[in-house]
């Protein structure tokens, strides 16, 4: 009988151990979280638009980080409410409806008639969600907001890629990049995306690695067709946890716009072919208006897809792309911001800092757009 | 090798070479054979206690329930007993002059010889000192080759009572065997289809898949055999290792039990009985034995909670297993010296998996309209009732509007079945004192099915239902002949008849394939409608919308069918009104022809041939080699190779620009012979203690599902002699009929279009393959291992010894799925741009590879009372180039391409590095046992690595791993844990992580390893009454820890909000525009969790199982 409590004590025994080692749902495999909420710095600013010289919109730079200076979060949901006699649109804004003569929806959703510009909360899968201007795809990341919170179809989201959400009807194939200005029509919306030979390495060189498909980085501000109302802003930013309706941080910063006087107009961007059909393109670009500290001269080859940026300063000048960026026939593209602030110089990759600088209003003028084909 | 057995004796192995000789001209003129052998032997020399002479004329009498043997000893006082049923014999020794003595418990099994030398002694007193030794203990001074034998005594220990069923558990329970992280038993880290596993000396696999045949349910079993590595030469075709069971026979006394059992904690129940009688003179003898089995119960599955609804889709739901051997024996001839065998055995196991496709399920259609309006580009114009004209009936469906799962079909659930019928008739012969033969034929019948209707909502095979398996027929020869007393020869071979089934057809499937699905380049389903259809032809013109070349077929005497209504796609609601034309949006169905199935099958039969000869060479009692050689080869049996056949490996393209395409079709690959030498010895230096250490080449070759999953062109016989059209490139050519299609033969895998079809039948031939099935390829070089390994054992007092068994293992021409660069003109082809090599597509080659280093320890004690019981623990290191993260790793294993090229080896993901399982017994003489079997793992790889093999701008490199390397432009394996900032992602090399699921990572894929588990951990408590011994009662408590989960699966969709912080719609799918399905929207994403890893209770819960014992 004492052998069979010594069997009996070693199965005991056993079970013991194999309590303790677990084994179990719970803690398998073991897993770590960041402090979202201690470690991140939420920067918000506002300003004006100065819109091709037809309108006066309302401007937004958001810098949300992690000490690294990356993106603090994948996935976040932000509410812009601006003072009193701030009104998100019910419809596109005159001045930039463009062609359409019809009275045409603003893509607000219920944010319009509301001071709100906001984002929609995660919902049940399968269930409506409410439309609102950043829906549930928009939010802040590490420069600028972009409709870029991750989902679960398993591809990486960012500028460009060919797998994620698309935006056809905007110039070139973008995707997980927001044309502005918001709720003006999608044929005057433009993509202000930093690239080559402004931001460095050159990730057009395949060798290089980069994800297919990637045409550039944010600049960092976003435009609304809202008319500024000078007073003060409030960002209110909620990071989802698993389980729907319940946040895993929160966060509000405050901007104000002191002035609603916009930026002087900046010039449309002249485009050659100084040496004849066939070679090098250039682009030349006015200076700066009074107040801007940068000027950012982007260029798209809609037929390709890619993107270009200049660095082009407040003196403007004459830059240069060479012959092997185009074939004939191409649609060469370029347009111009002009800003208070450093647009390249404080976003990535430039800058990896917590916190760059910006100025207390942000303000920003937007020139036309130029557009030639390629001889 | 001969040629070194003729040099190194005598008139033995000039003998040997002669029979060798013999045997190799009779296995050349008939249908060879193999087999492993199922009989033992008894030898043994008989001296004088006094002066250790020699003693001639000694009477052996061996003496079993089931047999009886006797023998002579010759002038050297030896003697031999050849093709012994194993058992555990009295043997006894007579001379007169000389007392009597008597050796009981010598146990014989399968391929093993008993040595039983013993001295006998002219005075009274005098007992004999020779101790039978158990077969089953860990110190076997006298095995050459790492063998484990389990008898019914042990095989009660391990699996927690007589009967118990488990094969997989009594597997797990011996050293170099562990379950793969699927469940299933493996040999030393061999693949599920690199063990042999015979059953009466019956290659007991399918003929498709080489996987076990019976369910590994165990019933009627005397002696388990494993034998981890090569084995000796009568051991074939076995990769890594080898099982080998002995079905009981009859025995006088007769003996029989019957058993009952009930399960609580589920709905369980299971009958099982046994009988088996002889004759006194032991000339007839018969088993039989069954075991029935069904049980209930819910768990597991792809969701947390077993209630909800994705469970149904792959949960449990009901087993039911019905197992019965027979093994009947005749004796006859001269002391009984012959025998024919008839052995049977039948097993059915079904298994049901869940109420998914209960009677709200849609009708085929709908999935199919939605797919087309969704995802297929083609210039095809949304007619519903269009698609429903076309599209045959899914297996069993009866009308259109039926609704597959409705009442009335028996399609509701989600089932599988096994039926598998095995029988062999063998005469034996014991020629004369020294020489046994054997030579039997058997068949293999084994056919696994499945029927998954409507699974899932993707249009290809939603409807499958296949059956896969096949025929095994063998004749096979075996033999031993005792050449002098040192000498003990064996020999033997095989030829076997593979015929494999394998089908898997599906309606929508066809209407997949024949719609331009799946890469396939035509759209014949066109074809298969009436020119003039009522409400237009549902193909038009892209340019101007005409109409398109609806009416070909009619043209050719086929007539339509109509099928009545169409149907609303969203609610499936019958439309039809009567009256309403034909065709129209609320009237009949158009008369249309229905589209061919699209079918994956086989039409590879293969022959598998052997011979082997080896001798047992025993200078002393104590030393002992093993020599052997063996040839194992195949015949495939699958068309010439070409165009039309396999995938070229190279072309060379003349000035014209007309490729000529090469194969790699040699004899290697058609007709292989792999010859493999096995050699072995052991030697006994003290009384206590042993060596032994064995060297084998072993050979595996590639099972047919590796290499043909094609379908007949009769297929589509209606079809012949009907022009090929190019639907593509002409399709509104005018009469006779346009240009043929150039999509038919293995070219168009490699990017070319370049060989016409014949006809129309070649045409969808061609088609159903590209979108289906996948390429044919050449047959595959045969898998090679080499084994080593080495022993050293100790027996302690009081019936404690222990083993200890180094091993190495590593093998060459590993069958895995992979791409490779396309060779022209003896030059591999580059990407102008890049100057990276152009892979063709991913098909079964010889370039996996792995070696396995481990070492297996086996402890045991043995007694009749008191403790008893075994500890087996194996620690076994294995490397492959095969990236561990599938789950199905083991069976279905590939190598993305720049893996390949970079040369990686990862640990292997289905292989936990460190196993063990202690059996205990505690018998007392008042009639308790309690029986505690505890298994444990040191837990399975997982983890997706932190770096990964990608093809970055067309070269191979190792990368971080992220969701950016994962993505399909860098080709690189799925799983990343890591995600980049989708702002600034930075590059492949140096990629910008901004978030991770916060789970740990090692370098490489499944570097980590989960947590131990300590399952199926088992606890026996029985009683039979010492009074009333005819009774048994007990209860075995299985699971005993309750330990519900197995191995954590990356959840696919777990969303990333920053480390280690998952997003709302983790577990989910965030789609809200997909198909409401089964009358849930997401119906998967409900269940996924929103953990990192999901952990699903995908072993059984604990229960208790209380049984009674009745003996016969």
């Amino acid at each position: 009988m004492r052998a069979i409590y010594k069997t009996l004590g070693s199965a005991a025994g056993i079970s013991i151990l194999a309590a303790c080692t677990g084994g179990q749902a719970g803690i398998e495999p073991p897993s770590t979280a960041a402090n979202v909420q201690g470690t991140s710095t939420l920067q918000f600013r506002v300003g004006t638009v100065n819109w091709r010289g037809l309108a006066t919109f309302t401007n937004t730079v958001v810098t949300f980080r992690q000490p690294n200076g990356l993106s603090a979060t994948l996935y976040n949901s932000p509410t812009i409410t601006g003072p009193a006699g701030f009104v998100v649109p019910t419809v596109v804004p005159t001045a930039c409806l463009g062609t359409s003569a019809a009275t045409t929806a603003s893509g607000a959703g219920t944010d319009a008639g509301t001071a709100n510009i906001s984002s929609t909360q995660p919902t049940q899968p399968g269930t409506t969600a409410v439309a609102t201007t950043f829906a549930q795809v928009g939010g802040a990341f590490a420069y600028g907001f972009a409709p870029a919170d991750s989902t679960t179809g398993g591809a990486a989201l960012y500028a460009g890629n060919p797998a994620g959400r698309l935006f056809a009807t905007q110039i070139g194939t973008v995707s997980d990049v927001y044309p502005q200005p918001i709720y003006c029509s999608s044929t005057r919306k433009l993509p202000y995306v930093l690239a080559p030979p402004a931001t460095t390495p050159d990730f057009h060189n395949p060798a290089l690695g980069f994800p297919g498909g990637f045409i550039g980085y944010d600049s960092g501000f976003m435009t609304f067709g809202v008319a500024p109302v000078a007073g003060s802003y409030a960002l209110h930013l909620t990071v989802p946890s698993a389980t729907i309706g319940v946040n895993s941080a929160v966060f509000d910063q405050t901007a104000s716009i002191t002035t609603t006087t916009p930026m002087a107009t900046v010039a449309p961007v002249v485009i050659a072919e100084p040496g004849g059909a066939g070679t090098a393109v250039t682009f030349t670009v006015a200076p700066a208006p009074a107040g801007a500290t940068s000027q950012v001269l982007y260029v798209v080859n809609q037929s390709t897809g890619t993107y270009f940026s200049f660095n082009a300063g407040t003196a403007g000048g004459v830059f240069s792309l060479a012959a092997a960026n185009f074939t004939a026939g191409d649609v060469i593209r370029a347009y111009v911001a002009a800003a208070n602030w450093d647009i390249v110089g404080d976003g990535p990759p430039a800058n990896m800092s917590t916190a760059p600088p910006l100025p207390t209003q942000t303000d920003v003028s937007l020139s036309s757009l130029t557009s030639v084909a390629y001889l | 090798m001969l040629n070194e057995l003729t040099h190194r004796t005598k008139a033995g192995y000039r003998n040997a070479l002669a029979v060798a000789m013999i045997l190799a001209f009779v296995l050349c003129s008939m249908p060879s054979a193999f087999a492993q052998v199922i009989t033992g032997s008894i030898q043994g020399t008989i001296t004088a206690s006094q002066g250790n002479t020699k003693l001639a004329g000694v009477q052996v009498t061996a003496t079993a329930p089931s047999a009886r043997y006797t023998a002579t000893t010759d002038a050297n006082g030896f003697f031999s007993i050849q093709g012994v049923t194993p058992d555990t014999y009295a043997v006894a020794f007579s001379r007169t002059g000389y007392e009597t003595f008597t050796l009981t418990g010598v146990t014989v099994v399968q391929g093993q010889a008993a040595n039983v030398s013993t001295p006998l002694n002219q005075s009274l007193q005098r007992i004999g000192r020779t101790q039978a030794r158990s077969t089953t203990g860990a110190f076997q001074p006298t095995q050459t080759t790492d063998q484990y034998n389990v008898g019914t005594t042990q095989m009660t220990t391990t699996l927690g009572k007589q009967g118990g069923t488990s094969e997989s558990n009594l597997l797990a329970s011996i050293p170099g065997a562990s379950f793969d992280s699927s469940g299933y038993p493996v040999l030393r880290g061999g693949r599920e289809t690199e063990e042999g596993f015979q059953y009466e000396g019956i290659d007991y696999t399918d003929a498709f898949t080489h996987q076990f045949v019976n369910s590994l349910i165990l019933n009627g079993a005397s002696n388990f055999q494993v034998t981890p590595g090569a084995g000796d030469a009568s051991i074939g075709n076995v990769g890594t290792g080898a099982i080998n069971i002995v079905a009981k026979r009859g025995t006088n006394p007769k003996f029989g039990q019957f058993e009952g059992d009930i399960r609580a904690g589920r709905y369980e129940h299971q009958l099982r009985g046994e009988y088996g009688w002889a004759t006194p003179n032991g000339r007839f003898s018969e088993y039989a034995s069954g075991v029935f089995d069904r049980n209930a119960y819910n768990y597991g599955g792809s969701g947390q909670n077993p209630l909800l609804i994705g469970c149904a889709f792959s949960c449990r739901t009901l087993d039911k297993s019905n197992e019965v051997t027979n093994n009947f024996v005749y004796k006859f001839g001269k002391d009984n010296n012959q025998s024919l065998q008839f052995f049977y055995d039948n097993t059915q196991f079904d298994l049901k998996l869940g109420l998914a496709q209960g009677p709200v399920g849609p009708y085929y259609a709908t999935n199919d309209a939605l797919w087309v309006n969704t995802a297929f580009a083609f210039n095809f114009v949304n007619n519903t009732q269009a698609i429903q004209a076309v599209t045959p009936f899914v297996y069993g469906q009866r009308f259109l509007t039926d609704r597959i799962g409705a009442d009335g079909s028996d399609r509701k659930v989600e089932n599988g079945s096994q039926p598998n019928e095995t029988f062999k008739l063998q005469y034996s012969n014991s020629l004369n004192a020294t020489t046994f033969v054997t030579a039997k034929f058997y068949r293999v019948n084994s056919v696994v099915q499945f029927d998954d209707p409507l699974r899932g909502n993707s249009v290809q095979f939603d409807d499958a239902s296949s059956q896969q398996g096949g025929q095994r027929t063998g004749f096979a020869i075996d033999g031993t002949k005792q050449l002098g007393s040192k000498n003990l020869l064996g020999f033997g071979g095989k030829f076997e008849y593979l015929t494999p089934i394998f089908s898997f057809p599906s309606a929508t499937g066809g209407f997949y394939a024949f719609t331009g699905g799946g890469g396939g380049s035509s759209v014949e389903s066109q074809d298969f409608y009436p020119a003039g259809l009522a409400g237009g032809c549902p193909f038009q013109n892209p340019a101007t919308g005409a109409n398109l070349r609806c009416g070909y077929l009619f043209g050719f005497g086929f007539t339509g069918v109509s099928k009545g209504c169409p149907l609303n796609i969203t609610t499936g609601a019958n439309v039809c009104t009567p009256g309403a034309a034909v065709g129209s949006a609320t009237g009949p169905l158009a008369p249309a022809i229905n589209l061919p199935y699209a079918d994956e099958s086989t039409h590879t039969p293969r022959q598998d041939i052997a011979i082997y000869l080896k001798d047992t060479f025993s200078p002393t009692d104590r030393l002992k080699f093993d020599v052997g050689l063996r040839m194992d080869g195949v015949n495939w049996r699958s068309p010439s190779c070409d165009i039309n056949w396999c995938l070229p490996t190279s072309f060379t393209t003349d000035a014209a620009g007309n490729n000529t395409y090469q194969f790699n079709y040699s004899k290697d690959t058609r007709t292989p012979r792999v010859w493999q030498p096995r050699l072995a010895f052991s030697y006994q230096f003290t009384r206590n203690d042993s060596i032994r250490g064995t060297y084998g080449r072993s050979v595996q070759f590639a099972p047919i599902a590796a290499v043909d999953t094609t379908s007949p062109e009769v297929a589509y016989a209606a079809f012949r002699g009907i022009p090929s059209v190019d639907q593509v490139n002409h399709p509104i050519a005018a009469a006779p009929f346009g240009t043929a299609a150039t999509f038919c033969g293995t070219s168009v895998f490699l990017g070319f279009q370049d060989q016409p079809c014949k006809d129309y039948a070649q045409q969808l031939y061609w088609e159903n393959q590209q979108a289906t099935n996948g390429v044919p390829i050449t047959p595959l070089l045969p898998t090679t291992f080499n084994n080593f390994d080495f022993t050293y054992s100790h027996q302690f007092p009081k019936g404690v010894a222990v083993k200890i068994t180094p091993f190495y293992t590593k093998s060459f021409n590993q069958v895995a799925s992979t791409a490779q660069p396309l060779v022209q003109n003896g030059v591999v082809v580059t990407n102008p741009v890049t100057g990276a090599p152009v892979l063709g597509p991913a098909v079964q080659s010889n370039q996996g590879k792995n070696q396995t280093t481990g070492v297996e320890f086996f402890l045991t004690k043995e007694a009749a009372y008191g403790l008893s019981g075994s500890l087996s623990l194996t620690y076994q290191n294995e490397f492959s180039n095969v990236v561990p993260t599938s789950a199905s790793e083991d069976f279905f294993p590939s190598i993305p391409p720049a893996s390949l090229q970079l040369g990686n080896l990862y640990r292997v993901g289905f292989l936990s590095p460190f196993v063990g399982t202690l059996s205990l017994q505690e018998r007392t003489r008042s009639g308790w046992r309690i029986n505690p079997v505890i298994y444990y793992n040191h837990g399975y790889p997982y983890g997706a690595g932190l770096l990964t093999a990608a093809t970055v701008n067309g070269l191979p490199y190792n990368v971080p791993n992220t969701n950016v390397t994962n993505s399909s432009q860098l080709s690189a394996a799925a799983g990343a844990t890591r995600y980049v900032d989708p702002r600034n992602p930075g590059s492949a090399f140096a990629p910008n992580i901004a978030a991770t699921r916060g789970t740990p990572e090692n370098t490489a894929a499944g570097g980590e390893l989960t947590a131990a588990r300590f399952y199926p951990t088992q606890l026996t408590i029985e009683y039979q009454s010492p009074r009333n011994p005819r009774s048994t009662y007990g209860a075995l408590i299985f699971n005993l820890f309750n330990q519900l989960y197995a191995q954590p699966a990356l959840n696919t969709r777990y969303q990333p909000v920053a480390n280690g912080i998952s997003g709302p719609y983790s577990g989910y799918s965030s789609s809200a525009t997909s198909p409401v399905f089964y009358g849930v929207r997401n119906f998967l994403g409900l269940v996924r969790g929103n953990q990192a890893y999901l952990l699903q209770p995908t072993n059984q819960p604990r229960t208790v199982q209380f049984y009674y014992q009745l003996n016969l």
